[in-house]
């Protein structure tokens, strides 16, 4: 088990000597999660919200869609996006197979129904009374939703670090629309495979620390953002 | 599950502290994935059980993977292409012996609007050269297989450095498949042995632009990993099967494998072939 030992410090030396190609590849995975997630955010929270907050025509399908979106298994949401995107794909002429756009494409769909599902969930058990309080103060539609939105905003954050952990660390979808091109679409999870198969083990386990301490960092910028919150 | 098993048994035997003795179940062989996409494994392995009652497992990876694995021990024999790293792996003593047992050969493929025009070159350094001037886009295995070690050195035949145009150079870390099907969603170029095209050729818009040149022929080499160096190795089987493979039976065995109605790999002393 010397391996683990020596990975970590081979992983320390990594990030020490600036291997570029390290550095971009967690430059790509927290550029794509986090643009991912924010964008999954952006549809998710209000549409998970407005469908908690009232009966909705078919509302429970969308809910039980919603729910179900979130056990896709990335690599078929890989196979998915990839058949939309290749160049015999619906949307082939648009050449973004093999980009970091791709990739986004993907986690954003890995990410939302994440977000809708705790979005829905949270507004469907507080949200009446806010709505209910806020509307006797002649808060309009959109103005309910923020005030929903906004009180339940620590079971958000927790589901977006939920979406981002797994948008970070997914392999399945990076894999196939990504295209693991070093220096280019390669992400932490993607260059671990690659060294592996290239035989590199020791190259492999470094990339593995490096992605564990990144995966660790939004975990305590959160606890940092909550902690004093319930005094 | 057989792989399961010997992998468990492996595990359980090193747990006991007991090294030295010999593994048991079937021979275990680390090749390179041209090998094995293309079928011929298939075809030679039943042969070589139905001779010898040895059974064998393949662990299909890049060159310099199934060295790597030979190295740990972890494999009783390689069968791989890239003759200096076979050189300096038996130099280093991992292995017992070497011997050549076949060749095919490269192809440079590209898509049939061939931007950088190098339909008809007679030579693979003219035909890099042609692409790294044009800038076009080019897929390279990037996994330290043969393959790639091949392509490395054919583009510092051809006097040139691909990371030049770091845009147009996209280094895959993939396996021959995954590589073909990137060039294609591409429309790139890239180096690929003759057989894996073949096996995949029907689902590819992609085409061979230059073959032909004696610097693409891809000579394969068979490794018995050293039983002094890692004593539980089955190195009778493995010498057996490096015995096999470069007799006349295991010579005939590889020139009789056709893909697609065609002679894919040759035996050593065949001479170089017209490519049709």
């Amino acid at each position: 088990m010397d391996f683990l030992a020596e990975g970590a410090r081979d992983a320390f030396h990594l990030l020490l000597s600036g291997d570029a190609e390290v550095y971009h590849a967690i430059f790509v995975s927290l550029l794509c999660s986090v643009t991912a997630v924010g964008l999954a955010a952006l549809v998710g929270i209000p549409y998970g919200t407005w469908l908690g907050l009232e009966r909705r025509v078919l509302g429970s399908v969308q809910v039980l869609l919603l729910r179900l979106g979130m056990f896709i298994p990335t690599v078929v949401l890989g196979l998915l996006v990839y058949a939309f995107l290749s160049r015999r794909g619906l949307f082939g002429s648009m050449d973004l197979i093999y980009t970091k756009q791709a990739i986004v494409i993907g986690e954003f769909l890995l990410a939302l129904p994440i977000l809708g599902t705790f979005a829905h969930a949270a507004a469907q058990e507080r949200g009446p009374r806010v709505a209910e309080t806020v509307r006797t103060l002649g808060a309009g539609r959109w103005q309910v939703l923020r005030a929903v939105i906004s009180e339940n905003r620590l079971v958000l954050m927790g589901a977006g670090l939920a979406a981002f952990a797994r948008c970070l660390t997914e392999l399945g979808i990076s894999i196939n629309v990504g295209g693991t091109f070093r220096m280019k679409t390669e992400t932490l999870p993607t260059k671990i495979a690659t060294e592996l198969s290239g035989g590199d083990f020791a190259r492999a386990v470094a990339c593995g620390v490096v992605l564990m301490l990144v995966a660790m960092v939004p975990g305590f910028i959160a606890f940092g953002m909550t902690r004093g919150k319930r005094s | 599950m057989r792989f399961l098993v010997a992998l468990l048994s492996l595990l359980a035997l090193a747990a006991c502290g007991d090294a030295s003795a010999t593994r048991q179940g079937p021979l275990r062989l680390a090749t390179t994935t041209s090998t094995h996409n293309a079928g011929l494994l298939e075809h030679l392995l039943p042969l070589f059980t139905a001779d010898t009652g040895i059974e064998v497992d393949v662990l299909p990876v890049g060159t310099g993977k199934a060295l790597r694995l030979g190295e740990a021990g972890d494999v009783d024999v390689v069968l791989v292409h890239a003759r200096v790293r076979e050189d300096a792996f038996l130099a280093a003593g991992y292995a017992s012996e070497r011997r050549d047992v076949m060749w095919n050969d490269f192809v440079i493929l590209g898509s049939a609007a061939d931007p950088a025009g190098i339909r008809g070159s007679e030579t693979a350094s003219e035909a890099l050269a042609r692409i790294h001037k044009a800038q076009a886009k080019f897929v390279s295995r990037g996994d330290d297989s043969g393959t790639h070690i091949r392509e490395l050195a054919l583009w510092a035949a051809a006097g040139v450095n691909p990371h030049d145009h770091p845009k147009s150079y996209f280094e895959a870390g993939a396996g021959m498949g995954g590589c073909l099907t990137r060039a294609d969603e591409l429309r790139a170029y890239l180096l690929c042995d003759r057989g894996t095209w073949l096996a995949y050729r029907r689902t590819l818009a992609l085409e061979i632009l230059t073959e032909g040149d004696p610097a693409l022929r891809n000579p394969y080499g068979v490794l018995v990993v050293n039983v002094a160096r890692h004593p539980h190795v089955r190195a009778e089987d493995a010498t057996r099967f490096a015995a096999w493979l470069t007799s006349a039976q295991g010579q005939k065995a590889i020139g009789a494998f056709r893909l697609d109605g065609r002679a894919l790999f040759h035996p050593v002393d065949a001479k170089p072939q017209g490519n049709d």
